[in-house]
């Protein structure tokens, strides 16, 4: 430091102690720092510490003697194909379940997905009209999950339905393993806030037998595309999306048949869209019931060539079936983590090609109007 | 089990036991399973807590910090270093004053709110050094990758011939290898992305100025170049080679292809199209980037391979369409690139899978320029 004072004739008594001042004002930053890193920690430790006691739940579940209910699955189709079956899986072989021990109940005809693991398949549909598990659902949605369809937490038609099912199967409901386990076990890794690490060592994926042609009915072009798209988050059912979804089917259409998995059921709040008068597109609609949709158009996808949908449902089952796929969506929002888990998934397994498709993208580029 | 055979049900009975004796293993398995699974846990949390220490280090004093120098890929240095180089300032409270970035390509805009001051290591060594450097440091020190695990030999001798330069001995190191280390779990799936989010500030970058060079009054910039998310195989060179010419039907297109072979990122071209414009001879080499940035900064749409200066282009305030044919390394970076621009109020990304493109059959129109 230079004994000539500055040109602002100040001395260094005032910068040091304006040093100083800066120093005290400073003083509290670590302890600050260190209290919100705590409080952190703890937060990190407590939904580790949950998900820690799920998994005990189901480590208690898997060693109780006896049979194993597992479901009823109330929730989305790509929930159940993406994350609970591949759960379901892991716990089997985790924990040496055989399939004569466990009892899967879902909606659609879909033992066909749960076939390597559960010798008793209970349709809902079988023991409820397709009317009563949408009104009891929509109900489920509104009391229990705050207008969500993911399942936090068992109640009335989850009762009712294991009630139904025992009655009509024949089997004595003891060891549940329902659906919630899965939502509590993955939410915070869907949250971000575990690692995907800890989904992946409790998850096992593979390929899906895509069934047998000679299961559906005569009138399937020899070679053709299957294609689902349907209204929701990701793909909203404006004007401009209609125009492109039609434009996208009529594009494929031009190259090969193309099969239309549309089932309006009204089973859920998705709303098909409108594929009709479209040349060279057949609609496999006939071909369904209520208590069959799901079976027919997994059956139908496994068949096809290429499918190509809404990013979501089947859309993440048809690359596992060995189907190229490609997965249409207009908002991405919500579909982040379940890309990222769904590219990785299909590598670990050898599943089919899965390439998402970006519909503002297609706009922006010219090649989708 | 009959009793009238006891041979049979001696034998069955042992098998019985021995199935059981073999089911107890299960429970001992889990259970080793979980203890070796926790004992890597503790040694990530361990890796963390000290680079926590050695980031809390370089804050501490009065010394001017040194941030870099950024030798790694360009998309880490936008999507990651920018963002944690604000974390780091926020946390600590440290001015931008007293912070020295140092980079390459003429990127001291990138580093505006964070570094008042930006040396350039073109400044010390010309692009070709750094280059065949670069490479050698990569192999000695990376395992042929590019990320900076550690300071090394160049690192060294680029901090050598800083403190030259600006006649100052004592220096903190905010080296890369912080960022890399601290992170390297998330990229692996053993972190979760809160983590990534408690240790990032994202923010906009503000555009340069108008580059003096002739360019159209409207225009799309276009980067793309070969690499992992879009292997230079001859369909890839159709495909977008055909989206190009359909963008320069509606606009003109200036191609930012550099011409540049500092990494093995070779350019897709472009040669023959109308109204498509090459930069390749206005990209000096030691400002590269710094011209790139500005003409993306210009345009009104980026369209480029996914990776590279696509990450930064949202945050210069430009829709950017960031285009692939394997994303098998992006997953994780397109899920932080989403958040990122929602939280720094970015321009829209959007992502555009050339798998997706063949299979709808989106690219097979006559005159799209693919021949």
């Amino acid at each position: 430091m230079s004994d000539r004072l500055p040109p602002d004739g100040r001395g260094p008594v005032p910068d040091l102690a304006m040093k100083a001042v800066r120093r005290l004002l400073t003083v509290h930053k670590p302890f600050v720092r260190r209290a919100r890193r705590r409080a952190r920690e703890a937060e990190q430790r407590q939904y580790r510490d949950e998900a820690m006691a799920v998994d005990r739940e189901i480590a208690a579940i898997a060693a109780a003697p006896g049979p194993i209910v597992v479901g009823p699955w109330l929730a989305e189709v790509g929930y159940e194909v993406l994350y609970w079956i591949p759960l379901l899986r892991w716990l089997a072989d985790r924990h040496g379940i055989g399939p004569e021990r466990l009892v899967v109940i879902s909606r659609g005809g879909v033992g066909e997905w749960y076939a390597d693991l559960a010798s008793t398949y209970v349709d809902i549909l079988d023991v409820m009209t397709p009317e009563e598990l949408a009104a009891g659902n929509a109900t489920r949605q509104e009391t229990q999950e705050g207008g969500g369809q993911k399942q936090m937490a068992t109640g009335a038609l989850d009762a009712a339905i294991l009630a139904a099912a025992a009655k009509r199967a024949g089997f004595a409901v003891g060891a549940v393993l329902h659906p919630s386990l899965l939502f509590r076990l993955f939410r915070q890794v869907w949250y971000g806030n575990l690692p995907l690490d800890f989904f992946w060592t409790r998850t096992h994926y593979t390929r899906v037998a895509p069934g047998s042609r000679a299961d559906l009915p005569t009138g399937l072009p020899p070679e053709f595309a299957a294609v689902k798209f349907y209204s929701g988050r990701a793909l909203p059912l404006t004007d401009a999306n209609r125009a492109t979804v039609r434009a996208l089917v009529s594009g494929l259409a031009a190259t090969m048949p193309v099969v239309s998995l549309d089932a309006d059921f009204g089973l859920d709040e998705h709303r098909d869209f409108d594929l009709s008068g479209i040349p060279n597109v057949l609609s496999a609609r006939a071909w369904m019931t209520p208590a069959t949709n799901l079976a027919v158009q997994s059956l139908v996808i496994g068949q096809a060539r290429a499918f190509a949908g809404t990013c979501g449902g089947l859309a993440w089952l048809a690359p596992f079936l060995g189907v190229p796929t490609v997965a249409v969506y207009e908002d991405d929002h919500l579909l982040g983590t379940h890309l990222a888990i769904a590219r990785q998934a299909g590598r670990a397994a050898a599943a089919a090609e899965f390439a998402p498709f970006d519909i503002r993208a297609g706009r922006r580029l010219g090649v989708t109007p | 089990m009959s009793p009238r055979n006891p041979a049979l049900a001696v034998r069955n009975l042992g098998r019985k036991a021995a199935r059981r004796a073999w089911g107890l293993r299960r429970p001992a398995v889990r259970a080793i399973g979980r203890a070796v699974r926790l004992r890597e846990q503790l040694g990530f949390r361990s890796d963390e807590f000290h680079v926590e220490r050695e980031i809390a280090a370089a804050a501490r004093g009065d010394a001017l910090i040194v941030a870099g120098p950024w030798l790694a890929e360009v998309g880490y240095e936008a999507l990651y270093w920018l963002p944690f180089l604000r974390w780091f300032e926020d946390v600590y409270r440290i001015p931008p004053q007293r912070v020295i970035a140092i980079s390459r390509g003429g990127v001291g805009a990138w580093y505006a709110d964070v570094a008042t001051r930006y040396i350039d290591i073109f400044e010390f060594f010309t692009p070709e050094q750094f280059a065949s450097r670069n490479e050698a440091r990569r192999t000695a020190q990376e395992g042929g990758g590019q990320k900076q695990s550690a300071p090394g030999a160049f690192d060294d001798e680029i901090l050598g011939r800083l403190r030259e330069r600006i006649g100052v001995d004592r220096l903190n190191l905010f080296h890369p290898g912080l960022m890399f280390r601290l992170f390297k779990q998330f990229w692996l799936g053993n972190q979760s992305q809160d983590f990534l989010w408690q240790h990032m500030r994202f923010a906009a970058i503000r555009p340069p100025a108008r580059p003096a060079l002739p360019l159209p009054a409207d225009y799309i910039a276009v980067k793309f170049y070969a690499g992992m998310a879009m292997p230079p195989t001859e369909a890839n060179r159709r495909a977008v080679r055909a989206l190009v010419a359909r963008l320069a039907r509606r606009h003109p297109v200036v191609v930012l292809d550099s011409g540049m072979q500092v990494d093995e990122h070779e350019d897709y071209r472009f040669e023959g199209l109308p109204n498509v414009v090459s930069l390749r001879d206005q990209l000096p080499p030691g400002t590269n980037l710094q011209v790139q940035t500005a003409v993306i900064a210009g345009a009104r749409q980026f369209v480029g391979t996914c990776g590279s200066v696509a990450w930064l282009a949202p945050l210069l305030g430009v829709p950017t369409l960031a285009v692939f044919a394997d994303d098998q390394l992006l997953g994780t970076h397109l899920s932080v690139a989403r958040h990122a621009y929602r939280e720094a109020e970015a321009a829209r990304f959007t992502t555009f899978d050339l798998r997706s493109a063949q299979a709808l059959h989106l690219l097979d129109s006559a005159g799209d320029g693919a021949g």
